[in-house]
């Protein structure tokens, strides 16, 4: 597999405006995404996770360091729209990234603002919103939806701009169990579909669903690896204030009170089934 | 409640009315408030009414909503028609004390009240039949020959959009904060109304901060997604002229004619 993003030595700053001083949110963390790939980034809160996914597509410029998507430079002006075109973004808050008060000219602003073609805008919209399960509430204002409703418009805005990567910054933080397993959901066909996903969250159950964990801790990259591996150094997670997904800890506990449980039940339908089986 | 609130007066419906491309609407519109200046005897007038009750009938827009839109103004009507009356001096009808009704006087008012009426009639009935939506497309489109002068067009309309898609939004977060204030113990409903305006202080600002907030966010989320590129922008549901449209224009002209040849003839 090729990477598509390659993020080499990025540091980022922000700057106060009143009295100039800097604060360092990234400290030269390097990694690659692999095309088609579904990487799950976690971290607690202040690790840098959102401020990373920004720098990605270019709402913020990396202070040092570079980042390439699809071999584009994301910090030269001259490719930010060729860049935010491939690498679509999905924000916390349902509420507050819906541009319009009709789901499916929601669904079209981003193709518009690229100037494609109204009979492609169309076939677009109905095929993005049909890809989230939310075809049949296209003429619906979307205040009048639930979050994970409003959430899979988000996605289907960003789906509609035919994108190569989604970065999904926190999308589930807001939402309520069932919202998020819709999402959830939504985020899984979308990478069957060839969408290379990165997820950033602090729902450990969700990063044990990727491909590839980066766990971040105060601006740096603290380990890489699959979520097995990941979820194996529970120790270590829990020193940099981060737990194991709930059928890990269960697996550990077991283990504990000496039954016998493999290491790779990572989910807990896993764990369900197996203990069924146990009798 | 506070979220059940319809935005503007729109009336949904698909008639023949509703379906007309907004630029038309708005210009027929602009067109017929003229027409009613035009205007200056009663069978004019009959003419403009005869014309609202015929598009009335068919929008099929009951009536009963379209006089709601009257009763906000009922008291400017009220008062132009009494200040009309008495203020026009001429051949003296009734007199008493100070204060006398002259027959000039009473014509003016009859007449500037169902200036008004039909005025106010014939714009809400843009309101009630375009969809908020349709009609930020359809100003948009009008203004846009302005843009040589330096006019931003489309960052109305966006901004319009905008203010439509959030204000629900807002009236979510107020009631949030409200909530919040009155678990706390604040009282928004008893004292003067000086009082109760002071006590709306600590409801504003947090929601001022919120809709920054807001903003902010919208604004990244809205460069996520290529809002600001130099590519030009398309839109997916275009407005077309379609023959109903060119059907509406040219009964307006027949009616517009009519209210001319009204004026110079009779």
């Amino acid at each position: 597999m090729t990477d598509f993003i390659k993020v080499e030595n990025l540091v980022f700053d922000y700057i106060k405006s009143e009295d100039e001083s800097t604060f360092r949110a990234i400290d030269d963390v390097s990694f690659t995404v692999e095309k088609g790939s579904f990487t799950a980034i976690i971290g607690q809160n202040g690790s840098g996770k959102s401020t990373l996914a920004k720098n990605i597509n270019g709402l913020l410029v990396p202070t040092a360091g570079k980042i390439y998507v699809d071999g584009l430079d994301s910090a030269d002006p001259e490719n930010i729209w060729e860049v935010r075109q491939r690498v679509a973004m999905v924000f916390q808050n349902p509420d507050n990234q819906i541009v319009s008060s009709v789901v499916e000219d929601d669904v079209a602003f981003g193709p518009e603002n690229l100037g494609v073609d109204p009979k492609e805008i169309r076939k677009r919209v109905d095929e993005a919103l049909k890809s989230v399960e939310m075809y049949e509430f296209r003429r619906k204002a979307p205040h009048l939806l639930s979050g994970g409703q409003k959430q899979r418009i988000a996605i289907a805005g960003a789906v509609a701009m035919e994108p190569e990567c989604i970065v999904f910054d926190e999308p589930t933080a807001m939402l309520d169990p069932r919202g998020r397993r819709e999402v959830m959901n939504v985020i899984h066909r979308l990478n069957e579909k060839g969408i290379t996903a990165l997820l950033i969250t602090h729902f450990m159950e969700e990063a044990a669903q990727a491909d590839k964990v980066i766990v971040l801790d105060q601006g740096e990259v603290k380990m890489i690896g699959t979520p097995l591996e990941i979820f194996r150094r529970a120790e270590e997670l829990k020193a940099l204030s981060l737990g194991v997904p709930p059928a890990v800890d269960l697996a550990d506990r077991l283990r504990q009170r000496g039954i016998e449980v493999p290491q790779d039940l990572l989910e807990v339908e896993d764990i369900v089934r197996y203990l069924c089986q146990l009798k | 409640m506070i979220r059940d609130i319809t935005l503007g007066q729109f009336y949904p419906g698909n008639s023949w009315i509703h379906r007309l491309d907004p630029r038309v609407k708005i210009m027929v519109t602009l067109l017929y408030i003229v027409s009613i200046f035009v205007v200056k005897d009663f069978i004019g007038f009959a003419l403009a009414a005869l014309g609202l009750a015929v598009v009335i009938a068919i929008s099929r827009v009951p009536l009963k909503f379209i006089l709601r839109g009257l009763k906000p103004i009922f008291i400017l009507i009220a008062f132009t028609f009494i200040i009309n009356m008495f203020m026009i001096k001429g051949e003296v009808l009734v007199s008493f004390w100070i204060f006398s009704i002259s027959r000039e006087g009473l014509r003016m008012a009859v007449f500037m009240a169902i200036r008004l009426i039909l005025l106010i009639i014939g714009s809400s009935l843009l309101t009630l039949t375009t969809k908020p939506i349709s009609l930020t497309d359809g100003m948009e489109a009008l203004l846009s020959p302005f843009k040589r002068f330096g006019l931003p067009a489309h960052d109305l309309a966006m901004m319009m959009t905008i203010a439509l898609r959030f204000i629900p939004t807002l009236l979510e977060e107020t009631d949030k904060i409200m909530k919040a204030q009155m678990a706390r113990g604040a009282d928004f409903e008893s004292g003067n109304i000086l009082r109760r305006a002071k006590a709306l202080i600590p409801i504003l600002v947090p929601l001022f901060i919120s809709a920054f907030r807001i903003a902010q966010d919208l604004a990244m989320a809205m460069e996520a997604r290529c809002y600001g590129s130099n590519s030009k922008k398309t839109r997916m549901n275009g407005m077309k002229i379609c023959s109903r449209d060119i059907a509406a224009c040219l009964i307006f002209a027949a009616f517009l004619a009519m209210i001319i040849l009204e004026r110079i003839l009779l």
